[in-house]
This record gives structure tokens, C-alpha cells and sequence, in this order.
């Protein structure tokens, strides 16, 4: 029986370029785990849209951390068996859980057809902040992943919760 | 107009249009620290291109038929709405009159590659030819 392994694991801040040391630690994991190209491709889209998600996010929460270093972003990413699961957690303003919330219940309640023209219609004419986001990286995840996106958040201060996602894969 | 030449990054992609042959390439990864930065000069540039065309519209017979080629490795999702603005400008200047093939690159197997083509495609109801390729 193939046991639990973990292929990437960091906690701390989030800059660009910890984003391409990741990246550069899954691509050297990629022969000793025996990661087959088209799994490994989408392994790695999982891992920088998850990634740059925190790292949009961050002057959020900076302050934050560095009074509760406890509390700073996490990500891990796993196999088990044919299974792989990346989990990432960072610190959310609490104002702020409604509107993610929203955004990945609406993707987690889509068939393919109706995820195709939502994909579409944000590419086309979405709403995009100065971050970027418009729920594409979600919608992202869960096309590669074809399963609901989890996700969970817990509270950690009057202002702060925790907000954590896990994205499972199969090998095929 | 001068062709526009930027040179690709372990993080930006590289972007070739030159006007001589009618060729547009965008080739490589792409997850610029700033997206926006990053597109800015693309998209001005093909702003230009547009204007000039529609100045002079006797430029049109001169020029050759054009095809752009996208040849990604990788692009984040927040490039992608920077590619359909791309494909936008590219679509006018092809309902002016001229002539626009896009030719969309996948490695051999990468059927993801090629879904996000059919993805981009769909939305800005351009016709793609796709072509696969050996690494």
C-alpha cells in the first residue's frame, strides 16, 4: 500500500519570488515522485493559482502576521496513493469571506456547459479589481480538478479568519 | 511603424510582431509580477497598429496576411483576459479587411493547452488552428 507523502511544504510570507522557488521545488520533485508531464502540468497550475491567490492578498494581512507569525500563509501539497491534495491557508478579513464565499459556491454549483460561459463571460466582460481577480483562478481549479472546490474558514480574531482551500487530483 | 520585440523571461513571455513577414508570435510562460505592466506595451502597440490602418487605409494592400502564433508553455489566469484583449484588437483589424490566421500551439499530449485555446477562441468567436508539437 502507497503511504502519505508530502512533495512541497511552506509556511511564511508569500513573496513573488518564493512563488518561483516553489515552482522550482515541485519541478525537482517531479523524477523521484515519478509525476507523469500532463498530471505535473496541471499540478503546477493548481500550485501558482493557489499561490498567487495568497500572494494578491497579502498586503491584507501583513500586519497581521507579523504580530501572529503563527498565523502566516501555509501551503502543502501531497500524495496519497493516485491521490494528490494541495491545501493553502492564510489569514482573510473577515469583511472580506462573503464575497469569496460567493465566488466559490457559484463555481462549486456549475456543470461544465454552464462553467464554460461563466468563463467566458468574466474573460470577456468581468469585473476585474487592481488584483486581477475576478474568480478566474477559482474557476481554473476547478477545471483542472473537475471537483468542488473545499474550502473552510475559521476565525482567529475579531477581524481575521482563516481561510483555508484543498484542491484533490487523480493520477488517471 | 517599428515591429515590436520583447524578449522573453523565466516569468514573461516572449513577443515578437513583425510587420515584414505579418508574423505575431507570443511564446513561453506567462505570470508577470505585474500583468499589467507587462501587456501594457503589446497592447499599445496593437492600439497603433489599429489607428494606422484605419488612417491609412491604403496600408491594407500592402500588407501580407497576418498570423499569429501563440506557442505558451504556461500562462496564469490572470493573463488570459490580457490574451483576449490581445485576440480582440486582432479581430477588428480582421473585420476591416485583412486577412487573420491564429495558429494556437500545444505540446504533443497537453490537452489542457489545448482546451484553454478552445476556451479563448470561444470567447472572442475567432477560429483557431491547433497544432501540436514535440518538446
Amino acid at each position: 500500500m502507497e503511504s502519505y507523502k508530502t512533495i512541497v511544504d511552506y509556511k511564511g510570507i508569500l513573496t513573488f519570488k518564493t512563488i518561483g522557488f516553489l515552482i522550482n521545488d515541485l519541478k525537482n520533485k517531479r523524477a523521484p515522485f515519478q509525476i507523469e508531464m500532463v498530471l505535473f502540468k496541471k499540478l503546477v497550475t493548481l500550485m501558482i493559482e493557489t499561490l498567487e491567490n495568497v500572494l494578491k492578498y497579502s498586503d491584507h494581512f501583513l500586519d497581521y502576521v507579523q504580530i501572529h507569525p503563527n498565523h502566516q500563509p501555509e501551503f502543502h501539497l501531497s500524495r496519497n496513493g493516485k491521490s494528490f491534495t494541495i491545501q493553502s491557508s492564510n489569514p482573510i478579513k473577515k469583511d472580506d469571506i462573503q464575497k469569496v464565499k460567493q465566488k466559490i459556491d457559484l463555481i462549486n454549483s456549475l456543470a461544465p456547459d454552464e462553467m464554460k460561459l461563466l468563463y467566458r463571460e468574466t474573460i470577456t466582460n468581468g469585473e476585474f479589481t487592481e488584483k486581477g481577480g475576478a474568480g478566474l483562478g477559482f474557476m481554473e481549479m476547478a477545471k483542472i480538478t473537475n471537483q468542488p472546490i473545499r474550502y473552510n474558514f475559521t476565525s482567529l480574531s475579531n477581524d481575521f479568519s482563516n481561510f483555508e482551500l484543498i484542491l484533490h487530483i487523480r493520477k488517471s | 511603424m517599428d515591429n515590436l520585440i520583447i524578449q522573453g523571461t523565466d516569468v514573461t513571455p516572449s513577443v515578437n510582431f513583425d510587420l515584414n513577414s505579418g508574423i505575431f508570435e507570443i511564446s513561453g510562460v506567462s505570470r508577470p509580477e505585474d500583468v499589467i505592466v507587462f501587456y501594457d506595451q503589446p497592447l499599445d502597440w496593437l492600439r497603433e497598429f489599429e489607428d494606422n490602418l484605419f488612417d491609412n487605409p491604403s496600408l491594407k494592400v500592402e500588407l501580407p496576411e497576418l498570423v499569429i502564433m501563440f506557442k505558451m508553455s504556461y500562462y496564469n489566469s490572470s493573463s488570459s483576459k490580457y490574451l483576449i484583449q490581445i485576440l480582440s484588437h486582432l479581430k477588428k483589424i480582421e473585420n476591416s479587411g485583412i486577412g487573420v490566421a491564429v495558429k494556437w500551439y500545444y505540446e504533443e499530449g497537453d490537452e489542457k493547452m489545448r482546451e484553454d485555446g478552445e476556451d479563448l477562441a470561444d470567447a472572442v468567436e475567432f477560429d483557431f488552428e491547433y497544432i501540436e508539437y514535440e518538446d
